[in-house]
């Protein structure tokens, strides 16, 4: 049966199932029918047995029509008649045998659910006359791509919102029973304790919470486009379904599955429209995902189906079983196609090649092996190292295994080992590799998935199928977004100085591979200089001569004053006219030479004065000299410090981008757990506001 | 022949068996009598004694049982006044002690003037017991019946789930518990909804139904167990060593009569614990006395009952006895022949039965010779033994028969039956018959059983030179040869424990394969003459155990670990076998030669000892065991105490008290007569021959060698096959091939016209009369009545040709069932 998400209906058949019978009071006109209130109920407690496998005393309560045929035992429902229904008599322990078998009698609600259905009439749907709403699906063929989505490959849309609230978080995770890549996207789904997550690979964020009240999935496959996610589960014993999402909006857009044990294995075709599904009832059951009817029964297994696959050009279905049995049939017509005989040991998982032409099963026998399709043959065998218990095929050909050694291995295409990651605590489960081959995500008996990447199989971090509660989820971000966000900084900083320093570094060289160019600014002050100093050494050398000759001349000029003197003292006239002329004569000569003398003293003080001079501007030239063979100097090293510029350059490029690297690094981390509290605290905010 | 016009009426008339109980007992009276007040208890007893209560799970149900004058039991726990000393150490609930604090206190009990002490020890109080698969979980799947034959402990499991055989390879079920279709079977974040749990409840849909319920103490141990991880212990964890079940026996005192059983646990690691919540409660006889799952007795109609615990690899049992309500009894006084008849007696006074009268000489006549020598006897013994007036004839008849060679015939028969002697392709015929030559040998010398047995355990050489070495010859599988030696020598069915631990008795495939590995290195190799093989000791070869592939040293079954080292494995075996320090040689040897006496064995089948199939009468089988070993394992002197007992010669015709009794050899079992001594007989009485392959005309029957010869009588009749060690191989049951074999066929009509017995007498011109009494003392050892005889005159008369009309006559006492029983 397939429902849109009826999530009244749903609601209504857990409440029954649990509670019983103390039906919604605003349903009280409602009268109870099989659909919705009865095949809950006997499946639960009775379809163990009175299944349409199994048939015990010809008996089968999981469809209505069979059910009111009776078994072998005549009429088990009487419309209107309880105590003459056999189905009531026996579970109320009116008539025996007393059902179930060896077993108390079952709560009063579950047998006055039962027999007011019978009062009722025993009315299959509500009523008849408001049949139950089938779904309008998206899904059908032509409207989907089989291969790559032309657009941005389905990921959860932030807008649809989906939940990142756990259903519940357990003391303890269970056991990872199914892990699925998106073939597109990067994105993983990991099954949790009823309920399946769906993980960012790369961020390894949370992107949604997707119920699974039913129980367990046992199996998640992503379809072929990526856009839809398939889970095979539920509870022992008592129900097996197949749900179908909607990746993008996280909506349960199709269930099907009647089973009365848990889900084992199950797919869904690449062009979206049937669905196989198997389990401990040894039957592949194929449904059209149109409208829900099943299409085909497989019962060549004879062992619980453990695994199938649709082939990914949809013509070929594989399926495998508890003891090893491995068919491949035509998926529209369930006719066999090929038996593939080598296993000796449960099969525990299928995965096909992308071209279709190889399928890849796995077993507890250890091995992995590979099988053509032209004559179904085997082409290629190898051991896991210990039982296998997961093998898929990523998109670009290469394999994953996972088994009971602890060890997720990397296989190429012809079963070389490629990567074997570190052991995990316990077996490990499932593997699968991110949609780029990038990461391994492997899943464990304790319930950790840890994850790698596959250059260097390092481990990188962790995702869990036990997600705390958002509240404590956000309550622990806020110091990591913190640390990172500190950590961003610090990068940016980091790349600040190195910049700096790069600009440093690039107006030098500039200036230097200019002076290279014209190295005049260099040696022509050392030039001019050079040439003042022999000005100047020219200048004092002359200045010196004028005074030395300066000198001389008034050394003569004052003996030459002196002499005059001494003649003109010897000239004795008489008379007194002459003497005074003579002495008024004399008296001139004295003062000239005195004079003399007096210019003389100057003279040779100047003289004096000008002689360090010269060799003072000639040690000045020397210098002078000296700095132009400097400047000449510095010129023929240019190349070379220009050359241990640029290598500096260079050194510096390299740390730049190394820290730009871990800026980006530190500025996306910090960007995406800022994303994610944002988020997280969102989610919150909504939720409160939603109470 | 044209006989059955007249005959039916014969027969009927004359030969009819079933005797009707005796009108007047007068040892007995037994009329209930109304309940009045009750007599005070002789002894008054707590069980367990000495209780310990360790940690705070630490839990001991207890027991107070009244002994009164009459060996009653009754169990007055709730009647009793029950103190503690130490109020603050312990406190009681539904007859439960539980602990409160370290220290010590008396349990007190008083009933009806009689009162005990049982000391009482608590240790760490407060301390929790972690949860442990071993020693908490796997007991709950025994107990909750989740891993018997029927269920998961099916080879193949159930619904595509398997548990061992009542838990015999605990790693094995936590592997496929935990990890052997991941994911299905334990849910470890939400345990409670775990399949394991919600099938175990009936949650969920589950063939096997409701095994426990929710949030009971055996939920309550899975979830505490998932709960941690759902780990397996540590290889150190303490395991039960020894259980004990308790009150040890009772006598119940009418039905509605309850008595609570106690199960107590001693484990390696010398802690105990109370498993009376985890044992496995059965009784052989629900008619008597039920048990129910917690452990509680209530009784029955009047009889016997073994009711058994099974816990962890053992399985405990305590008789018990239903008598009626208030049944008055008084034991007659009967003379004791000896040992045997005080024992028999002991049992039947417990049980108030009066034993059958003493039977007449000429029943005992018959039923000696039959027993000891396989004949009837002669005419001339007749007379003897019936004139006889010496008190001591029973005795000295016993004596003369011994000494007989028929004696040594039948008991090479008996022992080649159990040897397995026959011709095969293993085994030439010649080897064949040198072995049945060897044995023949060794009893007609009354070598001593454990002499013999011992030879032929440790034999090595050829098959011919050395004809013992036939025993490895005959059976060359290691795996049968280990089984056949326990169930020949000690009685034991230990097949059981080759692929599981034996569900109803001690053994465990450690037990099988420790054993098995007496058996490891035995070396063959062929010689000049095909026909002849040498079996010798190789030196080497090892067993390894199943499970894990452990080597296994040998180990005695019940015994200790030999030193082997350098030595004939088998020689060493022998040696211990057929020894004193073998508890189960000398018993399972009495037991057998019993149970050819009495038709059935103290324990029966002979060669089923096992826990849940206890003796009849512990103590005369113990006695029995005892005497053999201290005659030196003399055979004949064990057959002369059994055939002079009173117990042997007491009448087939029961009495009120012993006529349902079939168990405790109150009276004298009718038995049908084997193959080849009927055979015998029929020869013996129509003077006719018998031609067997390999043995000169007139051979007995019982002389036949080779266990693949056979005829057409002797197969309708059950000769053993001799496939088998099995003590079913001798079939007693009669069936209708037998009894158209002797209407119609050839060893009745034709052997009395061959003989031509009647044809002599007739010749003899000795009267009708005589001739038909000949034939009485013949065949049945008696005289014919006086009905008898005036109807066979008239018939004789009547019929016109006195030759056919005896003829008629003889063949119809061939018919007999008197003729055919042993009574």
């Amino acid at each position: 049966m397939i429902t849109k998400l009826p999530t009244f209906v749903l609601g209504l058949s857990l409440v029954l199932a649990t509670g019983i019978g103390a039906a919604d009071p605003k349903d009280k006109k409602k009268k109870i029918n099989f659909d919705e209130h009865i095949a809950p109920l006997l499946r639960e407690k009775c379809g163990n047995c009175h299944n349409s496998d199994k048939k015990s005393s010809g008996l089968i309560v999981t469809n209505y029509q069979k059910l009111m045929e009776g078994g072998s035992g005549g009429v088990a429902v009487k419309p209107g008649d309880p105590d003459n229904s056999p189905l009531y008599t026996t579970i109320t322990h009116k008539v025996e045998p007393f059902m179930p078998p060896k077993s108390p009698k079952l709560p009063d609600p579950f047998a006055a659910t039962i027999g007011r259905w019978i009062i009722e009439g025993a009315l299959e749907n509500s009523g008849s006359k408001t049949p139950l709403m089938k779904p309008k699906l998206d899904i059908a063929l032509g409207k989907i791509t089989r291969g790559r989505p032309s657009g941005p490959a389905p990921m959860p849309d932030p807008s649809a919102k989906l939940s990142l609230e756990p259903l519940k978080t357990y003391p303890r995770a269970n056991a990872v029973t199914a892990l699925a890549s998106s073939p597109w996207a990067p994105l993983i789904a990991v099954a949790g304790n009823k309920q399946v997550l769906l993980y960012h690979s790369d961020t390894m964020e949370l992107l949604g919470v997707l119920p699974f009240a039913e129980g367990i999935a046992n199996v998640l496959k992503f379809s072929k486009n990526g856009s839809l996610l398939v889970a095979g589960g539920g509870q022992g014993s008592a129900l097996g379904r197949v749900v179908v999402w909607n990746v993008k909006t996280g909506e349960r857009i199709i269930q099907v599955g009647e089973e009365t044990d848990s889900v084992l294995a199950a797919d869904i075709s690449p062009d979206q429209t049937l669905i196989a599904l198997g389990g401990p009832s040894k039957m592949v059951r194929i449904y059209s995902t149109k409208d829900g009817k099943l299409l085909n029964q497989i019962k060549k297994h004879t062992d619980w189906i453990t695994s199938l696959e649709f082939s990914p050009d949809g013509v070929l279905l594989s399926t495998g079983d508890r003891s090893g049995g491995l068919f491949v049939w035509e998926a529209f017509t369930a006719r066999e196609y090929y038996g593939l005989r080598g296993h000796t040991a449960m099969i525990t998982d299928i995965s096909w090649r992308g071209d279709s032409n190889v399928v890849a099963s796995s077993s507890e026998d250890g091995t992995i092996r590979l099988w053509e399709m032209e004559n179904g043959n085997q082409i290629k065998s190898w051991g896991h190292g210990a039982a296998a218990l997961s093998v898929r095929y990523a998109m670009d050909g290469q394999l994953i295994s996972a088994g009971r050694d602890r060890t997720v291995k990397v296989w190429d295409g012809n079963g070389g080992l490629k990567k074997a990651f570190p052991a995990m605590p316990d077996l490990t489960l499932k593997a699968v590799l991110s949609h780029d081959s990038l990461r391994a995500f492997g899943g464990d008996w304790s319930g950790i998935v840890d994850v790698w990447t596959v250059v260097d199989g390092k481990k990188v971090g962790e995702i869990t199928p036990n997600p705390e509660s958002l509240a404590n989820r956000t309550t622990k971000l806020i110091p990591v977004v913190k640390v990172a966000t500190d950590a961003a900084e610090a990068s940016r900083k980091k790349l600040a100085g190195v910049n700096l320093r790069g600009s440093t570094l690039a107006t030098e060289l500039a200036t230097l591979k200019k002076l290279q160019a014209d190295p005049s600014p260099m040696l022509k002050p050392a030039q001019v200089n050079q040439a003042q100093a022999i000005a100047r050494v020219t200048e004092a050398k002359a200045q010196l001569a004028q005074a030395t000759g300066m000198k001389k001349m008034l050394e003569m000029g004052a003996t030459e004053k002196a002499q005059q003197v001494q003649k003109l003292a010897g000239v004795k006239p008489t008379d007194p006219a002459g003497q005074k002329t003579a002495a008024e004569a004399l008296k001139r000569a004295q003062e000239l030479s005195t004079k003399a003398q007096a210019d003389l003293v100057t003279a040779k003080k100047r003289e004096l004065d000008m002689i360090p001079q010269v060799p003072l501007a000639e040690k000045n030239l020397v210098a002078a000299n000296a700095g132009v063979t400097a400047a000449q100097q510095q010129i023929q090293q240019l190349p070379k410090r220009i050359e241990g510029l640029v290598n500096a350059e260079k050194a510096l490029q390299t740390e730049r981008i190394a820290v730009q690297k871990e800026l980006n690094g530190t500025e996306t981390e910090a960007k995406n757990l800022q994303g994610q509290l944002q988020r997280s605290q969102e989610a919150l905010a909504l939720k409160a506001s939603k109470k | 022949m044209n006989h059955t016009k007249t005959l039916a009426a014969l027969i009927l008339g004359a030969m009819l068996l079933a005797k009707v109980p005796a009108a007047n007992t007068p040892a007995v009276a037994a009329a209930p009598v109304p309940p009045s007040s009750l007599p005070a208890p002789v002894k008054l007893e707590i069980l367990p004694n000495d209780i310990k209560l360790l940690t705070k799970r630490g839990e001991q149900r207890f027991i107070v049982v009244a002994s009164f004058a009459d060996g009653i039991t009754r169990d007055v726990t709730s009647e009793a006044k029950i103190r503690l000393t130490n109020p603050a150490a312990a406190k009681i609930e539904n007859n439960v002690l539980l602990p409160l604090a370290d220290g010590t206190s008396e349990l007190l009990a008083e009933f009806g003037g009689r009162a005990n002490i049982s000391q009482v020890t608590v240790e760490k109080a407060i301390e929790d017991r972690p949860i442990s698969f071993k020693q908490d979980v796997m007991p709950i799947f025994l107990r909750a019946g989740c891993n018997v034959g029927g269920c998961h402990g099916a080879a193949r499991g159930k619904d595509g789930f398997r548990l061992s055989l009542f838990g015999f390879d605990m790693d094995g079920d936590h592997f496929r518990l935990t990890r052997e279709l991941n994911g299905r079977r334990l849910n470890l974040a939400a345990p409670e909804e775990s399949l394991l749990l919600e099938k175990s409840i009936g949650k969920v849909s589950h063939t096997g139904g409701q095994r426990f319920a929710s949030g009971d103490r055996y939920w309550n141990s899975i979830v505490r167990w998932l709960e941690g991880g759902a780990l397996l212990d540590q290889a150190t964890v303490a395991l039960p060593v020894s259980a004990e079940l308790f009150p040890k026996n009772a006598v119940l005192d009418g039905k509605g009569a309850t008595q609570q059983m106690v199960v107590k646990a001693k484990y390696s690691d010398g802690t105990e614990r109370d498993v009376t919540s985890l044992a496995l409660f059965l009784s052989s006889n629900d008619t008597s006395a039920k048990v129910n799952t917690e452990g509680l007795v209530t009784a029955g109609d009047r009889g016997e009952a073994f009711v058994m615990a099974r816990f962890h690899t053992f399985t405990i049992g305590s008789p018990y006895i239903v008598l009626p309500k208030a049944l008055q009894f008084t034991f007659p006084k009967v003379p004791e022949n000896n040992y045997i008849d005080t024992l028999v007696n002991n049992k039947l006074k417990k049980l108030r039965i009066a034993p059958s009268e003493l039977c007449s000489d000429e029943e005992f006549l018959r039923r000696v010779s039959l027993d000891i020598t396989g004949t009837l006897p002669t005419l001339e013994e007749y007379h003897r033994f019936v004139n006889d007036k010496t008190q001591t004839k029973r005795e000295k008849l016993v004596d003369e028969l011994l000494g007989r060679k028929e004696f040594v015939e039948m008991w090479v028969l008996k022992w080649a039956e159990l040897l397995q002697i026959k011709s095969s392709n293993q085994v030439s015929y010649k080897a064949m018959l040198l072995y049945y030559n060897w044995l023949q040998d060794k009893i007609a010398r009354n070598i001593p059983v454990n002499e013999w047995v011992q030879e032929l355990l440790g034999a090595n050489g050829g098959t011919f030179k050395n004809p013992a070495t036939n025993y490895y010859q005959n059976e060359t599988d290691i795996l049968k040869v280990n089984e056949n030696v326990a169930q020949v020598f000690m009685g034991m069915r230990i097949q059981c424990a080759q692929c599981h631990n034996h569900p109803f008795d001690r053994w465990t495939m450690d037990d099988y394969y420790g054993f098995m590995a007496f058996f490891s290195q035995i070396g063959r190799k062929g010689t000049d003459d095909p026909r002849e093989i040498v079996v010798f000791n190789s030196g080497g070869g090892e067993v390894s155990h199943p499970l894990g592939g452990r080597q296994m040293k040998p180990k005695f079954l019940g015994g200790i670990q030999p030193d082997v080292a350098g030595k004939d494995r088998r020689v060493i075996l022998g040696q211990w076998l057929a020894s004193p320090e073998n508890p189960y040689f000398a018993t399972n040897l009495a037991n057998i030669v019993w149970n050819h006496f009495f038709g059935q064995g103290i324990i029966n089948e002979v060669d089923d000892v096992r826990i849940s199939n206890p003796a009849s009468n512990q103590e005369l089988v113990t006695e029995l065991g005892k005497r053999f070993t201290d005659y030196k394992y003399d055979f004949k002197k064990l057959v002369r105490d059994i055939c002079t007992s009173r117990t042997y010669q007491l009448s087939t015709t029961p009495n009120a008290t012993n006529e349902t009794d079939t168990r405790n050899f109150a009276k004298a079992g009718v038995r049908r007569i084997k193959a080849e001594t009927m055979l015998d007989c029929i020869s013996q009485v129509t003077e006719t021959k018998n031609k067997f392959p390999g043995l000169p005309l007139g051979a007995r029957a019982v002389q036949i060698a080779d266990g693949t010869t056979s005829t057409y009588f002797l197969t309708t009749f059950g000769r053993a096959t001799r496939e088998t060690v099995c003590a079913c191989e001798v079939r007693l049951e009669p069936n209708l091939s037998q009894s158209l074999h002797l209407i119609n066929g050839d060893v009745t009509g034709p052997r009395i016209s061959q003989g031509s017995l009647v044809v002599r007498r007739l010749a003899e011109k000795k009267p009708v009369l005589d001739i038909i009494e000949e034939f009485y003392l013949r065949t049945l050892c008696r005289k014919p009545t006086a009905v008898e005889k005036d109807r066979l005159v008239q018939l004789v008369a009547a019929e016109g040709n006195p030759q056919r009309a005896l003829e008629d006559a003889f063949w119809a006492i061939l018919n007999s069932r008197e003729f055919m029983f042993n009574h």
